[in-house]
């Protein structure tokens, strides 16, 4: 190694346009080794033609970065030279957007120096590349896309199923409501008593012993109250006519059976068939109505007691037995057809070879998608080919509300599904959102407002997106509200964030609380198994929450 | 301390996604820090708040860390998702 130190010719320029140059014109003799690099825009961007590439630059700041870069390089692998060109603005496909060229003695350092640059280009310079595309597509010109405002705006293209049916009430646990429910008669449907106790007239109201008529039963005939005397009444029974008020039985003293007792009228002992009884209280607080449920307190006939777009639970479902809906007036199920394409994939009944695996992923969206408001149509396994996928969607489409597309586990580059939604004419809302697993998810309607989500293949990416966008989209379809969600707090906290929206599997560990299980990746369908559910870490977040929890069981 | 406002430099997928190349942010502390800055933003753009995570603060086009000083006068931007080449 020579004692002499050679300054390194070190040139970098960004320049306007594409790049039309050659190799420098070097004089440099020590070089036994010149390499050139040459970035070309690519015609394809993430599968999906592109015009060209805009280039945005921070300047001065990225010259100079390229130049500090570019001299730290030229150091440290014993350049001779160096040059950096890079373009600015608009470049078209197949022209040359970025060039580097190096110098040195020997081979080796030219071949090292050439890709340590380009790598540490790309990690800290700030140029940036906006795609310009054939096609607008909304995700590639914003960047991963955010996960609640792809939904919403996915949610936003879908209308409600339109045809109702009737079901037998017998049948109707789970569907969706979709004429409101109406009383059938008011509510009490009379005046009945709040408690037990003694109706009575309000100038009967006094201090002495009050003879007791006779028993007002439940569902008896309402009977008069004569006056001077009082009515033994049980919650829920009518309140006579005549009577003002009802005095709770803890309120009044009753005299012992059979006998009159002492201070009491004896005249009156026929009046007193039911016995005597004595107010405890100042008669003054026994107002008029005291304890009596007025008829049609809680509801009058014709009040809408169920509203439509309800998932028709356990309690509505007595709520339509009292008020006499044999057959309640539902909105047809949604119907989903599921397309799983995967080249290696056999069915669970068979032994796979050394390349192939069995398909899980169309089990777990079965039971996803296993709700009395859904019908699952079809489930057709397709080729990861174009044509094919094309065809399987085109097919479906035709009966189903919701096509559902999952690709086999090594999808690798092939993603057919967003060329298959362009050729049915189709809007892709959302594809490739900031989230973890679940990246290449799409969202896309087609045929006004039908839906069409292409899930990525990895089990625990496909139950996650189903969970998260999936099934938000099928409710909207139903005409249900979206689902809320419930919080839990994580036993223990999450010691980092992560820029992407994070899916975690997690146990659970108590009343409103978690425990996430550890899981080996996207892969993993056993740590996904043993959950009750995920929770969604929003990006840039660490700690214990509380988080947003997706039950796999919606109730 | 008089009030300053500070105009952030924005590019890429932050600038595309906020449909504008800066945002104005005004400042009445004292003390006031790129931190500062990036909490202030992320209040007021909640529809960004997921990719600031991955962004850095360049101050007079050196990168910085959140705990530096922002004085009136400085050029300040916000750098991340790179990608040239």
């Amino acid at each position: 190694m020579s004692g002499t130190e050679t300054a390194v010719d070190c040139r970098v320029e960004i320049r306007d346009g594409p790049l039309v140059v050659g190799p420098p014109d070097w004089a440099l003799e020590d070089s036994g080794s010149r390499l050139s690099f040459e970035g070309v825009v690519r015609p394809l961007e993430d599968g999906r033609p592109i015009r060209g590439i805009r280039y945005e630059t921070y300047d001065p700041m990225a010259s100079r970065m390229l130049e500090e870069l570019a001299r730290q390089v030229a150091g440290e692998f014993g350049l001779r030279a160096i040059r950096v060109l890079h373009s600015r603005g608009m470049v078209g496909a197949g022209e040359c957007s970025f060039r580097l060229d190096v110098a040195s003695p020997h081979r080796r350092e030219s071949i090292d120096a050439l890709d340590r640059f380009v790598t540490r280009m790309k990690e800290d310079v700030p140029i940036w590349k906006h795609p310009i595309g054939s096609a607008e597509t909304r995700s590639d010109q914003t960047g991963l896309g955010d996960p609640a405002r792809a939904l919403s705006e996915l949610l936003g293209a879908i209308h409600p199923v339109g045809e109702t049916e009737e079901v037998d009430l017998e049948h109707a646990s789970g569907r969706v409501l979709a004429r409101p429910i109406l009383q059938d008669r008011d509510s009490p449907p009379a005046d009945v008593s709040a408690m037990d106790g003694f109706a009575l007239r309000l100038e009967d109201r006094g201090s002495g012993w009050i003879p007791v008529h006779a028993e007002a039963e439940i569902g008896e005939a309402i009977r008069s109250l004569p006056a001077g005397v009082s009515m033994k009444i049980f919650t829920g029974a009518p309140i006579p006519d005549g009577a003002d008020l009802v005095v709770r039985r803890e309120d009044v003293e009753e005299g012992p059976a059979g006998e009159i007792p002492e201070g009491a009228d004896a005249a009156r002992s026929a009046e007193a068939g039911g016995g005597w009884m004595r107010l405890r209280v100042d008669p003054a607080e026994l107002d008029e109505g005291r304890h009596i449920r007025r008829r049609g307190e809680n509801g009058k006939a014709g009040d809408r007691v169920l509203d439509p777009g309800t998932l028709l639970s356990a309690p509505m479902l007595g709520a339509l037995g009292a008020f006499g809906v044999a057959r309640p007036v539902v909105r047809r199920r949604v119907r989903v057809a599921v397309i799983v394409t995967g080249n290696e994939l056999v069915p669970v009944d068979r032994e796979p070879g050394p390349t192939q695996i069995r398909d899980s992923n169309g089990w777990a969206l079965r039971g996803i998608l296993g709700r009395p408001w859904l019908e699952l149509v079809s489930r057709v396994r397709a080729r990861d080919q174009p044509a094919d996928v094309r065809d399987a969607l085109d097919d479906a489409i035709e009966a189903a509300d919701a096509v559902v597309l999952t690709g086999g586990v090594s999808m690798g580059d092939h993603d057919h599904v967003p060329a298959a939604v362009e050729a049915l004419g189709g809007t892709i809302h959302f594809h490739r959102l900031a989230i973890k697993p679940g990246k290449p998810v799409l969202g896309a309607t087609v045929r006004g407002g039908k839906v069409v989500m292409g899930l990525p293949g990895n089990p625990v990416s496909v139950l996650a997106t189903a969970r998260r966008f999936l099934l938000p989209a099928l409710r909207r379809l139903a005409g249900l509200e979206p689902g809320g969600s419930g919080l839990v707090r994580l036993v223990e906290p999450l010691p980092r964030s992560h820029p992407l929206t994070r899916f975690l599997p997690i146990e659970w560990a108590g009343p409103g609380l978690g425990r996430v299980i550890p899981s080996r990746g996207s892969g993993d369908l056993v740590a996904a198994a043993r959950s009750t559910g995920l929770v969604e870490i929003p990006a840039g977040a660490s700690g214990s929450g509380p988080w947003s929890f997706l039950p796999w069981e919606e109730s | 301390m008089t009030p300053t406002t500070y105009e952030v430099l924005l590019f890429g997928p932050l600038s595309a996604r906020l449909g504008r190349s800066s945002v104005r942010i005004r400042l009445d502390e004292p003390a006031a820090t790129c931190g500062v800055l990036r909490d202030r933003l992320a209040r007021s753009h909640p529809d960004v708040a997921d990719l600031l995570p991955v962004h850095r603060f360049a101050r007079n086009q050196e990168m910085v860390p959140d705990d530096t000083e922002v004085r009136p006068g400085d050029e300040i931007a916000l750098v991340g998702m790179v990608s040239g080449g």
